[in-house]
């Protein structure tokens, strides 16, 4: 219906447009619009991320610890859900907010019990949510339907949160990447431009661990999404 | 009112005397919490000395330890010195006593706490705590490797004056000349002290801290802390007396309770929101009589760990978990 409407509309303009030929067209008093509205909803990879050992010390006849068993955590891979909304400040950068959930499972295997209990892996699913601001850089591309590479970089929350109601953990995430997009459908001006995919990777690095409090955690991210662009 | 005499200790071998009988905080079973409910405490110290220490040394380290306890920042508790008295401890006298006093025939017991109190509502009314002069002390600010060390006794004394009964948050092993010796303890509270020449009881652990804030919270401790609950079960039976730790990865904090209903029920309360791996024990690394004055503790399963890692959240108490436990 859409593409009916654009091209009856053309078509009502070219009938008087023929009758001015003794005219030169009107200027336009602006100049082409550009897009500056980008949405785009997908879906990817988040590697696992080992944590820091945490062990369950008790107190020593001389203060030393006494090891009562051993722990070591990590986060497992997940498949998070992205939405991004992206600004167009220029044709080269664009500002971009994105949300992601994804449910990984927090995994903690115990070993090195003092009474001999045998080794085991204890997990518990997780709700863990980002947002995050970046700066995306694209270069140029050399014609408009062709992959155009990017880089991007930005900061934001990071959050995990145990059955939608006890907040584990938050803190400041940062990222930067890149990858690619490439438009599947050109428009013409106004409304919808470009729809296209677009593949992204990334380095995530969580400035405090989940569970343990150790340092910063790192997890490869890669993911593809559908993009709209108005 | 009813005088009732409670008797804990700080032993050196096996806990020879019975009992207490106020189970670890947060079990929140068929015991009552034995707390003071006028603040501050009011306290007296007797004025002797014992080789070693002074009865001026004596009442410094003593509020020391009651500074201790004072300075959790999650527990409001607040105790004065009344002076120094010639009133010697466990006299039914309304005062509350510390003071040593020479019992060669407790050759296992480094002090003990006697309490008056409600028996229907908990509140006490008087404690004594007495020191055992058979023994050597000191209150040397590095210790003294062939004494035991007033400070630490004092700690552990002055948490049941408050109200505390013993964790079992602890490794020991048995000496071959009988008795036990510690080779671990998570809890100032643990009922077989560290050891001549030892200081590190000076310092609570967090077993101690979540106990003494959970009988006497601060504002906010129950809105910024969680618990966990369940039941400790050996097949269709619930177990009963079962040592339930639950260890924060992150806090590296252990805290731990009992499994003390009919069915095995067990409550951690206290804890910092977030995920704990839960450990249940059997209660075997003390007598059972240092803890409960019943006979039917099981101790009769494996060490066993939860197989999920179980979440207090803040303010409230996680779902219920069913730790199943197999024989030995």
């Amino acid at each position: 219906m859409a593409c009916v409407a654009v091209f009856a509309l053309c078509a009502s303009f070219a009938v008087p447009a023929i009758a001015q030929t003794t005219r030169p067209p009107a200027r336009s008093p602006r100049g082409p619009s550009v897009p500056r509205l980008t949405i785009s909803v997908g879906s990817g990879f988040v590697s696992g991320s080992g944590l820091e050992s945490a062990d369950a010390d008790l107190r020593g006849r001389s203060g030393e610890p006494f090891q009562l068993f051993t722990t070591t955590s990590r986060i497992g891979g997940s498949l998070p859900l992205e939405a991004r909304l992206g600004w167009r400040l220029n044709p080269r950068y664009t500002l971009e907010i994105r949300g992601a959930w994804a449910r990984p499972e927090l995994q903690t295997s115990i070993a090195a019990d003092v009474e001999g209990a045998p080794p085991v892996t204890v997990a518990e699913r997780v709700d863990l949510y980002s947002m995050d601001l970046s700066v995306v850089r694209f270069f140029p591309r050399s014609r408009p339907r062709a992959l155009t590479p990017f880089v991007s970089a930005g900061a934001g929350y990071v959050g995990a949160v145990h059955e939608g109601l006890t907040l584990l953990e938050n803190g400041f995430s940062y990222r930067g990447g890149g990858g690619i997009k490439y438009p599947l459908a050109l428009r013409g001006r106004g409304g919808l431009n470009e729809i296209g995919v677009r593949a992204d990777g990334a380095l995530v690095i969580m400035n405090s661990g989940l569970v343990t409090g150790s340092g910063p955690t790192p997890q490869i991210v890669a993911s593809g999404a559908l993009y709209l662009t108005f | 009112m009813t005088r009732v005499l409670l008797l804990v200790a700080v032993v050196i071998g096996f806990a020879a005397v019975p009992v207490q009988g106020y189970s670890h905080f947060g079990t929140g079973v068929s015991t009552v919490r034995l707390h003071w409910t006028t603040m501050p405490v009011r306290w007296f110290a007797t004025d002797r000395s014992v080789p070693g220490v002074s009865s001026a040394q004596f009442r410094s380290a003593l509020e020391s330890a009651f500074n201790t306890w004072h300075e959790v920042p999650t527990a409001s508790i607040q105790s004065v010195f009344g002076g120094m008295t010639s009133v010697e401890p466990f006299q039914d006298d309304g005062l509350s006593v510390l003071g040593f006093q020479d019992h060669p025939e407790m050759d296992r017991v480094l002090g003990a706490t006697t309490f008056v109190f409600d028996d229907e509502s908990g509140e006490l009314t008087e404690a004594d705590i007495f020191f055992n002069s058979s023994f050597e002390w000191s209150t040397a600010v590095g210790g003294d490797a062939t004494r035991f060390d007033l400070e630490s006794v004092a700690l552990h004394e002055i948490g049941h004056f408050l109200g505390l009964g013993h964790s079992a948050v602890g490794e020991t092993e048995m000496r071959p000349e009988g008795g036990r010796r510690v080779l671990g303890s998570g809890a100032v509270m643990f009922p077989i002290a560290l050891g001549r020449g030892s200081i590190a009881d000076r310092v609570l652990q967090p077993d101690d801290i979540a106990g003494i804030s959970d009988l006497y919270p601060a504002n906010g401790f129950g809105e910024h802390t969680g618990g966990v609950h369940g039941r400790v079960r050996r097949g269709d039976a619930p177990v009963f007396g079962a040592h339930v730790v639950a260890f924060n990865m992150r806090t590296r904090a252990l805290v731990g309770g009992f499994s003390l209903g009919d069915q095995g029920e067990f409550q951690i309360l206290g804890l910092t929101p977030g995920p704990y791996v839960l450990r249940v024990e059997p209660l075997d690394d003390a007598d059972p009589d240092s803890f409960f004055d019943v006979e039917s503790i099981d101790i009769n399963f494996q060490v066993t760990y939860y197989p999920r890692l179980v979440v207090a959240p803040s303010g409230g108490v996680g779902d219920e978990v069913i730790v199943t436990v197999r024989p030995k």
